[in-house]
């Protein structure tokens, strides 16, 4: 879908270098400067990508992009899993929804789901992706050298494809009920007393 | 338009006569060694593969690549997904 102007996030699916479908690719002392736009993208299937001792200077736009082909919402079964499997070892009484997420979880880690770090100069961005064989994995970014780029290394995924997003709504939500149930009793457990105190006097 | 040519670095290029109006600074002309680089590539270098049929051992080694043409005024696009980035698909 396109829109006529992407915002502040807005960026093309092009660069001057852009790879598809790539294994064994080596970026080695090269210098990128004066791209009016992207420098390099990595899009879909790559693997063992590596981009070193490079020098990225007065880059348009991002110097590095890597763009999952797609974002399938099996993130969304892990996240469900990991819930489930919270849930059952909180209440300890789910059996169904304990094995249920076990077989979720097998399913997510046939297909794949994952995140992790890259490291550019002094830049940490959350790489996440959702289908295995269709994102790229295995990268590694060193001895680089940025300078004066649009926007710095830009990566797919979003904070609702992040797992621990669903872990965390769901220890919330735990703490929540708990507190829920908690006020419950007292409040139960304080009226028995009041009409106790009643009784007595 | 010839007329809206009133900033630095902005051109114009009048094709029917074949000229190129350049904004230099307003004041001065530009210097002797002023050197301009017209683009038009925006993409030097694309390899295309597949998952199952990739292209493999790739190495580009000391190669500099300098003024791809801007793709800023590119139409943008988002994916279908949601996605916080929205992405323009050239394909």
């Amino acid at each position: 879908m396109q829109v006529p102007s992407g915002g502040d996030w807005g960026m093309q699916r092009s660069a001057a270098l852009s790879f598809e479908g790539t294994e064994g690719l080596t970026i080695d002392s090269c210098n990128f400067r004066r791209l009016d736009g992207n420098a390099v993208i990595l899009s879909g299937y790559n693997r063992n990508a590596v981009i070193q001792k490079s020098d990225f200077s007065w880059i348009g736009w991002a110097y590095h992009i890597y763009q999952n082909k797609q974002q399938l919402n099996i993130s969304l079964s892990l996240s469900l899993s990991l819930s489930l499997s919270l849930f059952s070892l909180l209440s300890l009484s789910s059996l169904l929804s304990l094995s249920l997420s076990s077989l979720l979880s097998l399913f997510v880690q046939r297909f794949g789901i994952g995140c992790m770090g890259l490291h550019s100069g002094d830049r940490w961005h959350r790489w996440q992706s959702a289908p295995r064989h269709q994102s790229p994995r295995q990268l590694f970014l060193r001895n680089g050298d940025v300078r004066k780029t649009g926007v710095g290394l830009v990566s797919g995924g979003s904070p609702l494809y992040f797992p621990f997003f669903y872990v965390f709504l769901c220890i919330v939500f735990s703490l929540y009920l708990g507190k829920v149930l908690s006020d419950s009793h007292k409040r139960k457990h304080n009226v028995q007393r009041a009409e106790g105190i009643d009784q007595f006097q | 338009m010839l007329e809206l040519l009133d900033s630095p670095n902005e051109f114009y290029y009048d094709a029917n006569h074949k000229l190129l109006y350049y904004f230099y600074n307003g004041t001065n002309a530009p210097p002797q060694d002023f050197l301009l680089v017209a683009t038009n590539l925006k993409t030097l270098i694309e390899v295309l593969g597949t998952q199952y049929h990739p292209v493999s051992n790739i190495t580009l080694f000391g190669l500099n690549f300098i003024t791809a043409s801007y793709t800023f005024l590119d139409p943008h696009g988002v994916s279908p997904t949601s996605h916080p980035l929205p992405l323009h698909h050239p394909h």
